[in-house]
């Protein structure tokens, strides 16, 4: 959340990002006390995540196209804040249906779909160390030294 | 084909297969839509940047072209209308002044002093020209006033203004600019139009500063404005667009609605004034 807070700068986005990730967290915590079985993966927490992320992701690119003419503008994906978008974004689109698809089902268990959802999350999470790295190649905008690399992400 | 491979024996569910697929297409097809779409708007956006640029350079260009023209104007009128009296005058006064008898001295005086003050005027008129005294002295009003009473005066046309609201003046250099607008856009229509009156008012809200010129004749409408103003013949229209960019105000040229008369409105924000 902390991420997109930091990256999108409209007050309404801001705004959608902190009350889905209220709603998320309220949503996670009455789960776990009253309704998650134990001994099994609920993945609906994550796919509902995943959800907002790729909903936080449109809103910052939706702002990135609307934001006024800037004379000095770099092309979007000369900018690190680019790649970690798109990180998350491949990671959470890919996962998506995993996540929903491992529903209530016991990893343990199932050894079969264990293996399955390991490398498929394994891809995933591989290709977004690979953009993250990209990001972190990537120079910052020079109006705004320092900007993304005081912020950890 | 890979997922399904590196998964050994057991094949990946169709559902998840195709879903994680299309969702990774969607979110990758996102992707190169943004990309590609910011960079055409940035294409778009750095034309119109070189459009506005060029804009300006035509302008500046036809600012400094008229202020040539004006010094090559003032150059003349001193070389060759100041420049003989002032030389007749020397021959009337160095033409063996002292041996002359009394009544040819006291004529070539009298001529000499006849030229001098065709001189003066002459000068006078130069100044004039390039800062009317009405204007420096008694304001915008007067100085239009002064102007319109001239043209009435002529007999061609009806000529008439009114200021309804000008108890505070605009600054000095903005004065003068909407001085030579007013100017400009007056001297196009007795050039042009062939109108056969004209009525400029001033108003003023809060927030604006109004000036409206309108005449029956054959006038301009925005478009044509704005076609014209581009040519690089029209050296008096960009002077116009030039002043009103400096004042940070706006043009307009348009016909009314009853197709009767034209109209040109120039708006000013209100902190031009005094």
């Amino acid at each position: 959340m902390y991420l997109f807070l930091s990256l999108i700068s409209s007050d309404k986005f801001r705004k959608i990002v902190v009350y889905s990730s209220i709603l998320l967290t309220s949503y996670i915590v009455i789960n776990l006390f009253f309704k998650q079985s134990t001994g099994t993966f609920n993945s609906l927490n994550v796919a509902i995540l995943a959800i907002l992320i790729i909903i936080w992701t449109i809103l910052f690119f939706y702002e990135q196209l609307t934001k006024p003419a800037d004379s000095n503008q770099l092309f979007i994906y000369s900018t690190p804040s680019f790649w970690i978008v798109t990180a998350y974004l491949i990671y959470f689109a890919g996962t998506f249906f995993l996540f929903i698809y491992s529903q209530n089902k016991n990893l343990e268990a199932d050894s079969e779909f264990s293996m399955q959802y390991s490398f498929i999350n394994s891809v995933f999470v591989l290709l977004k160390n690979i953009l993250l790295s990209i990001a972190m190649f990537t120079k910052t905008d020079s109006k705004s030294p320092g900007k993304y690399r005081t912020q950890t992400y | 084909m890979i997922l399904l491979q590196a998964s050994g024996s057991s094949s990946i569910p169709s559902v998840l297969f195709f879903g994680t697929l299309g969702m990774l297409a969607l979110a990758v097809g996102l992707v190169i839509f943004i990309v590609f779409h910011q960079r055409r708007i940035i294409r778009y956006q750095q034309q119109l940047q070189k459009l506005e640029e060029e804009q300006q350079k035509i302008l500046l260009e036809a600012s400094i072209r008229l202020q040539e023209e004006e010094r090559q104007r003032i150059a003349a009128d001193l070389h060759d209308d100041a420049g003989p009296l002032l030389a007749t005058v020397r021959l009337y006064l160095n033409e063996n002044i002292v041996t002359l008898d009394q009544p040819s001295l006291l004529q070539a005086i009298y001529n000499a002093k006849q030229i001098i003050d065709d001189t003066i005027q002459l000068i006078r008129n130069i100044s004039h020209s390039l800062m009317p005294p009405t204007l420096k002295n008694f304001g915008l009003e007067s100085a239009v006033t002064d102007v319109f009473q001239k043209i009435n005066g002529s007999g061609s046309l009806n000529a008439s203004c009114r200021f309804h609201d000008y108890r505070r003046r605009l600054k000095n250099d903005e004065e003068l600019s909407v001085y030579r607008i007013i100017q400009e856009i007056v001297n196009n229509i007795l050039k042009h139009s062939n109108a056969s009156f004209i009525h400029l008012t001033q108003n003023k809200t809060d927030e604006s500063f109004f000036i409206r010129i309108h005449h029956d004749g054959y006038g301009l409408t925005q478009t044509e404005f704005e076609k014209l103003k581009n040519k690089p013949q029209g050296l008096g229209l960009k002077n116009i667009q030039s002043r009103v960019s400096l004042l940070k105000g706006q043009l307009f040229f348009e016909k009314d609605p009853s197709q009767t008369y034209y109209k040109v409105s120039l708006e000013l924000p209100s902190d031009s004034l005094q």
